[in-house]
């Protein structure tokens, strides 16, 4: 051991060390301070995240390779089951399709005569996850595509069976989705059947959400299905969002304690849809605002 | 561990391959024990070059955890300042240590640096998950010799 060299340690470090641990302290909390109250880091997390795209790119690399290698592996056999299985699935919804153009027409038409204004059929593309969030208590995923692909913020992102979750940060080629089971996320939505309005929240679990202040006289029931209303202007509407498991009534309480599944496998999904919204113009009604204007 | 020069390589390497374990995704049941990877590796090198390695680096790495956790700039940065200076105002006994008894020491250096994180969150509006990290910090400390056996390898095998 050389004395030289672990002497200048101690005075490297000894007396400078706790004002440095200060210094930094007070930075950090003046950064936490900024990033809470202002959006002006904003720029800079977006900077960075699109620095570290290969980390995540990395970190996907032996699921992909494990999804390679089973692709591989493969027997015929198997694959063609598979080709058919999908070609008569791809009938059948295309059966549904047929009839939903001619449905979505009568109920524009339907819609005309109400004034209200046109549904419009939403684009979609399509994305991959490359990453979920490593702490339980923050459920977010990371998806493959970014500002190259237009991806907004706020958009609407679901799977084959219904939503996912919003996205809530953009990179330049990945995008950062806030899962509709995290605490901190709630999504307004309406029973299919009946059509009344709730607010389903998040509570960090993947495998249930809560709906709250539901009035313990409403007509709710296990098993019913609950889609996006589009109220609050985030998410599109119809787009089946969860179903009641369970409803507790207690009489101490003024709401009832419904307990609801997420239709979208939330830890499973792995091919996602973002949902590209255009704005529905008013068919026949031209906005208040132009009439008065063509008046005077 | 002689003082000697610092392999940047081997610190950028190690630092990568624990930022990836740190994103990998793994199954729920298994995600509430993933040991702390990158503060391992922090610790790791703060032993090792406690003269070049030191609060600035934790700062960086920090930043680097704020950014892929997607939680507020800072609250990283804070932990892992304090886990730098923690590590290198104990670094000389920390190293006479058998390695049960620093791993012990690990379990409660990750668990301060949990707790400066998941106390900054639920008071920020986060979601309050109770003492759950300690699990977090027990797994870190079971997984600190084979960190120590591996960094070291990665060490000599880039002399």
């Amino acid at each position: 051991m050389k004395m030289g060299s672990s002497d200048k340690t101690i005075f490297v470090q000894g007396p400078y060390l706790a004002y440095r641990l200060l210094l930094a302290v007070v930075l950090s909390m003046a950064l936490i301070i900024v990033d809470v109250r202002y959006s002006q880091l904003d720029p800079v997390r977006q900077v960075l995240s699109t620095a570290i795209t290969p980390v995540h790119w990395l970190s996907d690399l032996p699921v992909n390779i494990s999804i390679g290698l089973s692709n591989l592996f493969t027997s015929r056999d198997t694959l063609e089951e598979e080709l058919d299985l999908m070609r008569s699935r791809m009938l059948v919804l295309e059966r549904k399709a047929q009839k939903l153009a001619s449905v979505t027409a009568e109920l524009n038409r339907l819609r005309e005569l109400l004034n209200a204004s046109r549904i419009v059929d939403e684009g979609v593309v399509v994305a991959e996850m490359i990453g979920a969030s490593p702490d339980p208590d923050n459920q977010y995923i990371v998806l493959d595509k970014g500002m190259q692909e237009n991806v907004y913020l706020g958009q609407a992102v679901l799977d084959s069976h219904g939503l996912m979750g919003q996205v809530i940060e953009v990179n330049e080629f990945t995008s950062r989705v806030l899962l509709i089971s995290d605490s901190q996320h709630a999504v307004p939505v309406q029973i299919n059947r009946n059509g009344v309005r709730a607010i389903a929240y998040g509570v960090g679990a993947l495998n249930f959400l809560e709906l709250g202040n539901v009035p313990n006289t409403s007509d709710i029931k296990v098993g019913d299905l609950l889609v996006s209303s589009g109220l609050g202007g985030r998410f599109p509407q119809g787009y089946p969002v969860a179903s009641v498991d369970s409803i507790k009534h207690d009489k101490s309480r003024s709401f009832a304690q419904i307990r609801v599944l997420p239709e979208a496998e939330l830890n499973r999904s792995r091919l996602l849809l973002l949902v590209f919204n255009k704005t529905a113009e008013p068919l026949i009604n031209p906005p208040l605002k132009s009439v008065l204007n063509e008046a005077k | 561990m002689a003082q000697t020069r610092v392999s940047w390589l081997a610190v950028f390497l190690s630092f990568l391959f624990a930022a990836v374990l740190e994103l990998l995704v793994l199954p729920d049941s298994v995600l509430f024990i993933r040991p702390e990877w990158l503060v391992l590796t922090m610790v790791y090198w703060l032993l090792r070059h406690p003269e070049k390695i030191g609060i600035m680096t934790g700062c960086v790495i920090g930043l680097l955890m704020d950014i892929m956790s997607g939680s507020y700039l800072g609250i990283h940065i804070l932990s892992l300042s304090l886990v730098s200076y923690l590590v290198l105002t104990m670094h000389r006994r920390f190293k006479m240590f058998p390695i049960l008894q620093q791993s012990f020491v690990i379990f409660f250096i990750v668990g301060i640096q949990l707790m400066v994180v998941y106390t900054l969150r639920s008071s920020l509006g986060g979601f309050d998950s109770g003492l759950s990290y300690l699990w977090v910090a027990l797994s870190s400390a079971v997984f600190w010799p084979i960190i120590l056996i591996f960094i070291d390898r990665l060490v000599f095998a880039l002399r």
